[in-house]
């Protein structure tokens, strides 16, 4: 058995290095508070509240709207409380919306704009994304969805939401995301196919048949063979 | 229900448990001797032994570091794949093949026996384990930023684990129970990259969508991040790296034979193509839906956690951690083999016993794991780039001596000892001192040459080898 001590001894020599490095301390957090102001089913208008606990980052200050060929991102408007008087500087192009603004002195920025849905549904909405990295671990990104107290949100969901309160869904990242993904109802009428078809769950539930399977084979093949290296194919 | 980290913990706990329970001590009845251990008995199969080298060179260097750079670069680092391929191609034609023929156990073996050189047999093994020593530093690393996305722990506890589960289990098992883990770890490996292409294109709104934004980021990243100076010699780095990898030839001299191995390289190039098609989608896509990360190698942890759904996130994770696990196993057996069978067993004590080789080798694995985690807790730089460093020190290092004393009578024991010290030691200046004035010239085309001019100077105007071990490579004129 003398591996196992050898290796024992070193993880916790190995700790006790780990204890003076210091790695994970956050410096800089980013919120938003994200409001559904109007939902339609085809178009949406979002206000996004942007704080930063440490503003003029190592990147320029800008931030990046994701358009899509299946959404319309119109009435943009943007208000920086640090500096007030300072209008945002819209650039847009096939991929997005590009605003340059101003992070300073932890003030929120509030940024607003309509998405319309060219087919279908709307359930792909776009976020607006800070050029300023939050740091690695803890969850630096807090994004809070308000919806109507009797909606609920259903199918394939990015990020994961919970719900905090009637109407009220918050997230929790380490990065902030160029897109929101849900679709949302009265929540009675929600079917049960509509809860549970969705991509994300049906790729578990392969996971789990695929699991079980290749266990099963495995045991068969084994119960009749004693090693795998009598396999033809090994 | 439950979270990702959950979900992660108790499938890594599960996997880890089956994995050593299950085929380590299955393997230690297997590996009674020394070279049984090293080679696994030489009867690994083409399926198993295909799944093998994909999976030992499949590691945190692909599923971290590619998607990484995918992540910052763009498109263009899927033009290191011809490189890689052309170096499997290089290793089925004219390495793999002959080294599995002449019956060698390790590379220092090799090339002391085809040199008849006992300095080479310890200059080289000494250099294995210098350039492993790097070369496991990214997989510590890797591990750690895992651990600090998933659990948000310092990395110091990833390593950890990392380190007594691949160390129990390289321990244990030798080279036969890692091959068949390496199957396992692959099948995970593409199943996992399938799901994660089809959820992660669904979220983004296709690939179309995420080209836009991509372009709109920066243009760079779809019309071309590298100029071709650099793509090329990005390919001469993967290609040399591959083609004369000690770890990689060690799985081939586990191979039942000639034709095995050339059908196991081709069984690897499918898995790879597979698998680079996956990660560059993986990686593109994160950067359209995560635009700016602190680190580019937090893409694919914090894609598990953040956008694939539990299971399959956690299955992923898993499979990052068998690949860091598979390729630290791999790297482990050939510095450790290079410790027992080439410094210890021919060169500090001829005359031990098998089961005094066995316990040096096992003893030096433990310590041989424990160093690169050490410098993995300072972090040098990303984990692609310490992937790259040290595939351009074993390219420079091997590559020269080992394709032409396996494919050339020329040759002599000065010449391949100039040749493998003079190339590394070029490439390490040249990327130390001058890459800033040279920048479009890599370390790994200064070493390359001066290893080729070396070893035809110095073997033309020193004594060749004798006709004896010719004739034990190349049999008889």
């Amino acid at each position: 058995m003398w591996p196992f001590k050898h290796i024992i001894f070193l993880f916790v020599a190995l700790l006790g290095l780990g204890s003076v490095s210091s790695a994970t301390d956050i410096k800089r957090l980013i919120a938003y508070e994200c409001v559904l102001e109007k939902y339609d089913k085809r178009t949406a208008i979002i206000s996004v509240t942007i704080s930063t606990s440490q503003g003029r980052s190592d990147s320029p200050d800008a931030i990046i709207l994701r358009a899509d060929k299946r959404v319309v991102i119109t009435d943009l408007d943007l208000k920086n409380r640090g500096y007030p008087s300072e209008e945002g500087n819209f650039e847009t192009s096939e991929g997005g919306v590009r605003i340059a603004t101003n992070f300073a002195n932890s003030m929120p920025v509030v940024l607003t704009y309509k998405v319309t849905s060219r087919d279908g549904e709307l359930s792909r909405f776009p976020l607006p994304v800070p050029l300023i990295m939050p740091n690695v671990g803890g969850a630096s990104v807090h994004i809070v969805l308000h919806l109507s107290p009797t909606d609920a949100i259903f199918g394939d969901i990015f990020p994961s939401f919970k719900e905090i309160g009637p109407g009220e869904w918050r997230a929790e990242l380490t990065n902030v995301p160029s897109i929101i993904l849900f679709q949302s109802k009265t929540r009675l009428h929600i079917s049960w196919r509509e809860r549970f078809l969705t991509k994300a769950w049906l790729a578990d539930f392969g996971i789990i048949i695929f699991a079980i399977s290749s266990i099963t084979i495995l045991y068969l093949r084994y119960s009749s063979r004693s090693t795998i290296a009598e396999e033809p194919w090994a | 229900m439950f979270d990702h980290a959950t979900i992660f913990a108790v499938a890594l706990c599960l996997y880890c448990i089956s994995i050593i329970l299950g085929f380590a001590f299955a393997g230690k009845v297997r590996s009674q001797s020394e070279e049984n251990f090293l080679t696994a008995g030489r009867s690994i199969g083409p399926l198993v032994g295909g799944a093998a080298l994909a999976a030992t060179q499949i590691s945190a260097g692909t599923l971290v570091g590619t998607v990484g750079r995918h992540y910052a670069t763009g498109l263009d680092w899927i033009w290191i794949w011809p490189g890689v391929w052309f170096g499997w191609l290089v290793s089925a034609v004219f390495i793999g093949p002959k080294l599995r023929a002449c019956g060698a156990v390790t590379v220092p073996d090799y090339l002391s026996l085809r040199f008849e050189s006992a300095f080479l047999r310890v200059a080289s093994a000494l250099v294995i384990i210098f350039i492993y020593i790097i070369s496991l530093t990214a997989q510590y690393q890797a591990c750690g930023i895992i651990f600090q996305t998933v659990f948000g722990l310092k990395p110091i506890y990833g390593m950890g684990i990392l380190l007594i589960v691949t160390a129990i289990y390289t321990t244990v098992g030798g080279l036969r129970v890692s091959s068949y883990i390496d199957v396992i770890q692959v099948a995970i490996i593409v199943g996992s990259l399938a799901i994660s292409v089809v959820i992660l294109l669904k979220y983004a709104g296709g690939l179309r969508a995420t080209g836009d934004l991509l372009t709109m980021l920066d243009p760079k990243l779809i019309r071309g991040w590298y100029g071709w100076g650099q793509i090329i010699s990005l390919q001469v780095i993967f290609a040399l790296g591959i083609a004369s990898a000690p770890n990689e030839m060690a799985r081939l001299s586990s191979m039942r034979d000639k034709a095995t191995v050339r059908y196991a390289i081709g069984v690897c190039f499918i898995i790879q193509a597979l698998i680079s098609v996956g990660i560059l989608i993986v990686g593109l896509v994160i950067r359209s839906i995560f635009p700016y990360l602190l680190s580019a190698d937090q893409a694919s942890p914090l894609m598990s956690v953040a956008i694939l759904p539990p299971l399959a996130g956690s299955i992923f994770l898993v499979a990052l951690f068998s690949a860091i696990m598979s390729n630290v196993n791999s790297i482990l057996l050939v510095s450790s083999g290079s410790v027992s069978h080439d410094l210890y067993g021919k060169f500090i004590n001829p005359f031990a016993s098998e089961k005094r080789k066995l316990l040096c080798n096992r003893l030096s694995l433990v310590f041989l794991s424990l160093l690169p985690a050490g410098l993995a807790l300072y972090g040098f730089s990303d984990v692609q780039s310490t992937v790259l460093a040290a595939a351009r020190l074993v390219g420079c290092f091997f590559f020269v001596p080992v394709i032409l004393g396996l494919n050339s009578r020329f040759g002599s024991s000065s010449g391949a000892i100039a040749s493998t010290l003079g190339g590394g030691m070029a490439a390490i200046y040249w990327e130390t001192r001058n890459s800033e004035r040279f920048a479009s010239i890599d370390g790994a085309e200064i070493g390359i040459l001066t290893a080729f001019g070396l070893y035809i100077l110095v073997g033309n105007f020193t004594p060749r080898v004798s006709q004896q071990t010719l004739r034990r490579f190349f049999g008889e004129r």
